[in-house]
């Protein structure tokens, strides 16, 4: 097998799994089937955090030899207000390596929880860290005005 | 009158000017290539589409004319800047089109106008949200909570475009509901909290 | 252990002594040996031909007599532990070959051990691939019947492809080979290499052994690899880097390339490693330049903008802040002008402090600038003196056929030249060493032994040059000067080493 037909395979396969048994709060998909390798994710916030009730989009480009290497992430339509930047590929903790066990499903879910705990290590985005650490509450409403924002309201 | 110094003799220099100033008509409508120039009111329209740019450039040069009057000529004179505004110069103004002549104005004004919405509207593309990302905004006021039900959790079927479909079901669910719940909470905000403890 | 390496120094330095440029040996000189007085041997314990004090001891090894050294390792710790080689290789790896300290380790808390390592529980059972029906590879969602799977003592199971595929993104892409882990989350169990050979095709097995090598050389100390760019030997010499100020270990290797063992740059004797440093940087570095701005400008005594002078006239006025003020002396030039004039008489004025500061400066550039040059010089003359190797292969062939001499004969030639060129080598780095030198006694001796050598090279250079036609009535005289030019230079070499050893230079910097 070559190894974009064994990628194909295993996306397809991850694709019916998060399908058919999706995870709270957590959507995700190819774009068009015709294309596996691009795929549109949805991720709402997490409850009890200010990006409570709002939904981010975020575009995941898969490599031609997954899951040997891991896809690369990137929020769409405005990016997140959030300590650790735009782009999720560097959100996860020095510990975590990617192995090829790892699936799309587990990113999110790391996603998500990285959302509710910023990793105020190294932060991306410094600004947003700065007023994360410093006014907690311009961090919040700014939070809550960027969820309303990217629901249209 | 007649004067004894013959270098300057009025009369003669006026004829001259006159008739080159004919001379040069003539060469110029010649050049245009319209065979309609010569019989003057010989107002053949043939459909003939004129360049709004060049209406343009004369409404410009000279703002005081009617762009009905200019789109006249220019038809007339086959689409030749040159000689519509060599018309104008030499004080005669431009004919009078009969009443039947109605073009259709252009008005290029709305080009530049359009080209400079969509530039903002690339520039906002970026911050844009997901009801127009999805073009869910037709359905956005469709209040009525009625698929919740169809919230297919775990849809896979064998067809193809099913799978797309149920796909894409889900996901406009997901923003929708997001949305109608936070909506929700704004009405309950608005709504003066009569104590309700709950 | 120790043993061992005597023995094996005793085959090698003979090899080393015979593989040697002949300059330094037998081909010339017999009256050479006999006068080698200088020369102790080093360790007097073992008999062998006689060592002189700046040579050390070194062994060459191939890349397949490190892998032997590393089996034989691995088996001695695998009888001692009771647990199969190839466990003991992970165990080794992770310890940094430290036999006595794994050892002990393992004995005081062998789970921790096995643990950190990234080994299990089990060593029983060979690894084999099966065929587990119903199984499906989490990698690459297959689920064929037939399907080849392996799993390695954790448990985790992967079909075959989908491990070679891992393993050799592993091993080609990202060089890793001796910390391989199983492609399962969060296991940290290593792959041994009888995995990996069940797994992988041949040259990626081979692959793996290279790197392997290669991370063995750079964990032991006393290892390093040949610098030379195509060549795959490694050498082993037993010089501690703690001792590299006061040993400067030159070693050969087998593709004839010296170097020191120490820097791994080219051979620098006799100077230590870390002075050649601090002369390298020195020589980069535009500190120099700042020592000339000292030196050869002024600082204006107000603002103390650095100012050149550039016309004849003494009075000179700071462009910056205006202040007016006499070059040669430094004071007002308020006071110049009138009957006070006293810039021509010696006197303590309010400039001298910036003079003496100058002054030192100036001083120091000047000596930095004796030695640099004639370490350029040396340098600069060496490559010419390749140049002129070349030369003399045609002037050999034409000697030969001028004066009838066949072409052994003609051979002192090439003999005099790798003299003369190993010489100035050293003389360059003479001059780097004395820079560092504090003045006293013992200097003095050195920089004689320096003249004498520089004498030599000198007039064995000026031999060199002559027409075709005189060289082979100076035969006999190039012969002489080149084995006294190898003896001033093995002398000079010798008493540095044994001053160095013993610790009696003092420098003017700290080490």
């Amino acid at each position: 097998m070559s190894s974009s037909s064994v990628a194909q395979k295993r996306l397809f396969h991850e694709y019916r799994n998060l399908s058919i048994n999706p995870p709270e709060g957590i959507f995700a998909g190819p774009a068009t089937e015709d294309d596996m390798f691009n795929w549109e994710a949805l991720i709402q916030g997490p409850e009890g955090t200010p990006f409570e009730g709002g939904v981010f989009a975020a575009e995941l480009k898969f490599p031609k030899d997954y899951p040997l290497n891991p896809p690369t992430m990137k929020f769409v339509g405005g990016g997140v207000w959030h300590p650790n930047g735009d782009d999720p590929n560097h959100y996860e903790h020095a510990s975590e390596r990617w192995s090829p066990i790892q699936s799309v499903e587990k990113i999110l879910i790391s996603v998500m929880s990285m959302l509710a705990e910023p990793n105020d290590e190294s932060p991306a985005n410094i600004e947003a860290a700065k007023m994360w650490r410093d006014r907690r509450n311009d961090y919040e409403r700014r939070v809550r005005d960027e969820v309303r924002r990217g629901l249209g309201l | 009158m007649s004067d004894d110094e013959p270098s300057i003799n009025i009369p003669s220099l006026l004829t001259l000017a006159v008739v080159s100033f004919f001379v040069i008509r003539w060469f110029f409508n010649r050049d245009s290539g319209a065979g309609g120039s010569r019989a003057g009111a010989q107002g053949r329209p043939r459909g003939r589409v004129v360049d709004p740019e060049q209406v343009e450039q004369i409404s410009q040069m000279f703002p005081q004319l009617n762009r009905r009057d200019i789109i006249w000529d220019l038809q007339r004179n086959g689409g030749s800047v040159a000689a519509t505004t060599e018309r104008v110069l030499t004080g005669r103004g431009l004919e009078v089109p009969p009443p039947s002549f109605q073009p259709q104005i252009p008005t290029p004004s709305t080009n530049t106008a359009a080209t400079r919405a969509s530039a903002s509207q690339s520039a906002k593309q970026q911050a844009q949200d997901l009801i127009s990302r999805y073009n869910l905004g037709s359905r956005v006021e469709d209040s009525s909570e009625e698929t919740e039900s169809s919230q297919a959790q775990g849809g896979w079927s064998q067809s193809r475009n099913e799978r797309q479909r149920l796909l894409q079901n889900r996901r406009d669910e997901m923003i929708l509901a997001a949305r109608r719940r936070l909506q929700q909470k704004d009405r309950e905000a608005a709504a003066p909290p009569s104590a309700s403890p709950s | 252990m120790d043993s061992d390496d005597d023995f094996m120094t005793d085959a090698s330095s003979q090899e080393d002594f015979l593989g040697t440029q002949g300059s330094d040996d037998e081909s010339l000189g017999d009256d050479f040996a006999d006068d080698l007085d200088g020369g102790f041997p080093y360790d007097k314990d073992i008999e062998k031909t006689a060592k002189r004090p700046y040579e050390v001891e070194f062994k060459i090894l191939s890349p397949a007599d490190i892998e032997m050294e590393q089996t034989q390792q691995m088996n001695e710790v695998s009888s001692i532990l009771g647990l199969p080689p190839e466990s003991v290789a992970i165990l080794l790896r992770f310890a940094r070959w430290n036999r006595e300290k794994l050892i002990e380790s393992y004995m005081d808390h062998p789970a921790e051990t096995l643990e950190e390592a990234g080994l299990g529980h089990n060593f029983e059972g060979t690894p084999r691939t099966e065929v587990v029906p119903g199984f499906m590879c989490e990698i690459c969602c297959d689920d064929g019947g037939s399907l080849q799977t392996y799993a390695m003592l954790c448990g985790h199971r992967f079909c075959v492809e989908c491990f070679e595929r891992y393993l050799a993104q592993k091993i080609r892409e990202e060089g890793e080979a001796a910390r391989i882990q199983c492609p399962q989350d969060n296991c940290h169990r290593i792959v041994d290499s009888k995995s990996l050979g069940l797994l992988v095709t041949s040259d990626l097995t081979s692959r793996y052994q290279t790197l392997l090598t290669r991370t063995y050389v750079d964990d032991k100390e006393n290892l390093k690899w040949c610098p030379a760019p195509n060549c795959e030997y490694a050498v082993d010499c037993a010089v501690k880097p703690r001792d590299f100020n006061k040993i400067v270990p030159t070693v050969q290797c087998a593709c004839k390339l010296s170097f020191c063992f120490g820097c791994t740059m080219n051979d620098h004797q006799p100077p230590p490693c870390s002075l050649v440093k601090m002369w390298l940087k020195k020589c980069e570095d535009d500190s120099e330049t700042a020592n000339w701005i000292s030196a050869n400008t002024k600082e204006c005594p107000k603002c103390h903008s650095t100012i050149e002078k550039n016309g004849g006239c003494n009075h000179m006025t700071c462009r910056k802040c205006k202040h007016e003020f006499c070059w040669m002396c430094m004071g007002l030039w308020s006071e110049h002008g009138t009957s006070w004039y006293n810039c021509n008489r010696y006197e303590e004025r309010s400039g001298s402090d910036a003079r003496d500061a100058q002054a030192r400066s100036r001083q120091s550039l000047e000596r930095y600038l004796h030695y640099y040059n004639r370490y350029a010089n040396h340098e600069q003359s060496a490559k010419l003196d390749k140049d002129l190797y070349l030369k003399t292969e045609k002037k050999m062939t034409s000697l030969q056929s001028q004066s009838g001499l066949s072409w052994i004969e003609v051979q002192f030639l090439h003999t005099a030249s790798q003299a003369l060129q190993q010489c100035r080598q050293t003389l360059k780095w003479t001059y780097a060493f004395a820079f560092y030198l504090s003045r006293n006694n013992l200097t003095e001796i050195f920089e004689d032994n320096q003249k004498d050598l520089e004498l030599a090279v000198e007039s064995l250079s000026e031999m060199f040059e002559k027409p075709v036609s005189d060289l082979a009535k100076l035969k006999v005289d190039i012969l002489d000067k080149t084995s006294y030019c190898n003896k001033r230079r093995v002398i000079l070499l010798s008493d540095t080493a044994d001053n160095l050893k013993n610790g009696v230079w003092s420098f003017n910097v700290d080490l």
